[in-house]
């Protein structure tokens, strides 16, 4: 296709890895098992509610308004985090969070580091940055654990080794740890447990993130299964949580909703092992728990994702991996084929903005425009239309090819307008006859070529049914 | 300009030209707080509990709770059981078993000497503030006398709670919390929804990974 030639592949090549992993069997057997599992348990708790999609209505409107008063929310945040005894630093972008951790690690003379499960800390590559400062930062959820021993990103929100079978994992831990090998997931999750415990009563410091922050009390809230998270936060001298700006939730009323939100999204868990609700360092008479506690409050891009009128409701996103699990583009090539620490649908729309248009200006085409992934989220963020709109702007920024920009403002204009939806079928079916021909690969550079598209139907499926629906 | 006054004006620039009022968390709740219960709430926590991989045990009075715990530690193997003081009033006395009180600990020794003891098959207990149907969770809180590793560096912990703190729905507890939180003193508390688990190899489901291997709730219908 002409377009592929036009448009240069951004250096994180998704079309290779795409290819890659498309042919990987292991990998599509574990990823449709983990996400249809997911999906399935999902459905059932969601189904406690009858008022479910009321609780997603009133959630999507909570951090509206509060995104829509972010300044507001976290200059309150910081007060009362500073009042009960925390030190809250702010990090303009990920070079100023790397070094705000090295100061700070430095000081209390930092040599081992133990890490809980946070996205915002792969986005800022804390523990590759520690490690070049010849500190030990180890990852001490049991998936960040493997893929950190293996030398590879995760390609999960919530399910960071989900590309891994249990026979690499035995092969991984004989290699590194020098054990017997295993493959018995028991056996290996206690051998990682042994080692890990060792890590949590030497580290020097505990990292971890935040999944809310609580403006009115100045509270964090950790959200896990394993126990990390509380190890982290309960034995080091020095705790440091890293948060996104738009963590904010106004009081702990509304924290109550998310937290069923979440789990059930994430997991399909009621609610998780382990939700701990953390405001300032131990108290004075306390037996454990952190002499300090260290907040950094990172912006690295989500500035720009606000400014973006149609954008800023991804910062609504509570990173609970629904649309990720949900998405059949997800469900096939995983996350790795992304080539960036945010995968999926979510990832596809800010990854752009907070890991640069170079890394990730092309993920918003590794998507099918199912809309599945905007009908799953808990927060009610309209994922579908934020693809479309991020596909528009790369076209925007490339210059773009003529044909494919006409394509899109239409449609566009069909998504927007209900009744217009059966001429955006039309509009597929003609796209097909333009680009189709006989080498039928898709107008869009650089994301299929050794992919047979299958043509576009010549009649679509509304048109069908209206012919032979009717006939029963 | 510092990364504060740069990271806030940037966002001021938006929230001015927005003009969007700040949601009414209260009102936007009081539509949704309610859950509709046809079946019976503490029969719900139950089986809801259970479902998440943590075990529930039932007493009507003291004595029969302290005989519960000690059945409990001698079916686990455990060597002993560490609790505040306040759980073995609740309790009505210590239970016949190496019993180490949480006071003990901290005039005995270091933190080093409390770690040792906990992670030496021991069994934590703690009071839990309320409990919660629809997800099958306990509230716990740190306290001077109930530290956190001890409901995590433990191979079992066992939540006590009153069989009428049970609440039908998490946002019950929203006002409670937003009283525990209003002081400016530091606080820590806990939602245990199950043990330590994880299932990051194959989503094969492994208990106690990196905390308790076992959680259970005992009642008190007392
Ligand atoms: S966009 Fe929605 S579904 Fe996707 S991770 Fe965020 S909250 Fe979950």
């Amino acid at each position: 296709m002409s377009g592929q030639k036009k448009v240069q592949v951004t250096p994180r090549n998704l079309k290779l890895l795409v290819q890659e992993r498309i042919y990987n069997p292991q990998l599509r057997k574990n990823l449709s098992r983990a996400t249809s599992t997911t999906l399935a348990k999902r459905a059932d708790v969601v189904a406690d509610f009858t008022q479910w999609e009321e609780m997603r209505s009133a959630a999507s409107e909570i951090k509206d308004g509060v995104i829509a008063n972010l300044d507001t929310y976290l200059e309150q945040f910081e007060e009362n985090a500073v009042s009960a005894g925390a030190t809250v630093h702010w990090a303009a972008d990920a070079q100023a969070a790397q070094s705000i951790v090295y100061q700070i690690l430095r000081d209390c003379d930092a040599k081992l580091v133990v890490k809980s499960k946070s996205m915002t800390t792969e986005e800022i590559r804390l523990g590759h940055f520690l490690e070049e400062q010849g500190i030990e930062a180890v990852e001490t959820d049991l998936g960040e654990y493997i893929v950190q021993l293996a030398g590879e990103l995760p390609s999960h929100i919530t399910a960071p080794a989900l590309h891994k079978s249990r026979e690499e994992i035995g092969e991984l831990f004989a290699k590194k740890l020098g054990i017997d090998r295993t493959n018995d997931p028991e056996a290996l999750t206690a051998i990682a447990r042994d080692v890990l415990r060792e890590k949590f009563l030497q580290a020097d410091a505990g990292i971890s993130g935040v999944n809310f922050a609580v403006a009115d009390s100045g509270t964090i809230c950790i959200v896990e299964n394993e126990g990390n998270g509380r190890l982290s936060t309960a034995l080091p001298k020095t705790h440091i949580a890293v948060m996104g700006i738009e963590k904010l939730l106004p009081d702990m009323q509304s924290l109550t909703l998310f937290l069923q939100l979440l789990a059930r999204s994430s997991t399909g868990q009621r609610i998780t092992s382990y939700t701990s609700l953390i405001r300032g360092p131990k108290a004075k008479d306390d037996l454990d728990g952190p002499e300090d506690l260290h907040i950094i409050i990172l912006d690295n891009g989500r500035t720009d994702i606000l400014e973006d009128d149609d954008l800023r409701e991804s910062l609504n996103c509570i990173r609970c991996g629904a649309c990720l699990n949900t998405c059949p583009v997800y469900q096939t090539i995983g996350g790795h084929s992304y080539g960036t620490q945010y995968s999926g649908p979510i990832g596809a729309v800010i990854s752009p903005s907070l890991l640069g248009v170079e890394e990730a200006g092309k993920m918003p085409y590794a998507s099918s425009l199912c809309g599945a992934c905007a009908e799953i989220c808990p927060v009610q963020i309209d994922l579908h239309h934020l693809l479309l709109h991020q596909r528009r702007k790369y076209i925007e920024r490339q210059g773009g090819n003529p044909a494919e920009r006409l394509l899109f403002r239409l449609w566009m204009m069909t998504m927007k307008h209900a009744a217009l939806y059966s001429v955006s079928g039309l509009l597929g079916r003609l796209a097909g006859t333009i680009f189709g021909g006989s080498n039928r690969t898709l107008p869009v550079p650089g994301w299929s070529k050794s992919r047979e598209f299958p043509a576009p139907a010549p009649k679509s499926f509304k048109q069908l049914w209206k012919e032979h629906g009717s006939e029963r | 300009m510092s990364d504060r006054e740069y990271i806030l004006s940037r966002i001021r620039k938006t929230t001015a030209r927005v003009q969007k009022a700040a949601p009414d968390a209260a009102s936007i709740m009081g539509r949704i707080s309610s859950v509709p219960h046809t079946a019976d709430v503490v029969d719900t926590f139950i089986q809801r509990v259970e479902h998440a991989g943590g075990k529930v045990g039932r007493s009507k009075d003291a004595d029969e709770a302290r005989q519960w715990i000690e059945a409990y530690i001698q079916r686990y193997g455990l060597k002993r059981c560490v609790a505040p003081d306040a759980v073995f009033e609740l309790l009505g006395g210590r239970p016949e078993t190496v019993a180490v009180s949480t006071a003990e600990l901290s005039e005995r020794g270091t933190a080093h000497d409390m770690q040792t003891l906990l992670l030496d098959a021991a069994c934590g207990i703690t009071a839990a503030h309320a409990g919660f149907a629809d997800c099958g969770a306990v509230l716990i809180e740190t306290t001077p006398d109930s530290p956190r590793t001890i409901s995590l560096l433990v191979e079992a912990h066992i939540a006590i709670l009153r069989t009428a703190d049970i609440h039908d729905f998490l946002p019950g507890i929203g006002p409670f919390l937003q009283h525990q939180f209003s002081s400016s003193e530091p606080r820590n508390l806990t939602f245990v929804g199950g043990p330590s688990k994880t299932a990051d190899i194959e989503k094969t489901l492994v208990k106690g990974v990196h905390g308790p291997r076992e959680f259970t709730v005992l009642l008190l219908d007392f």
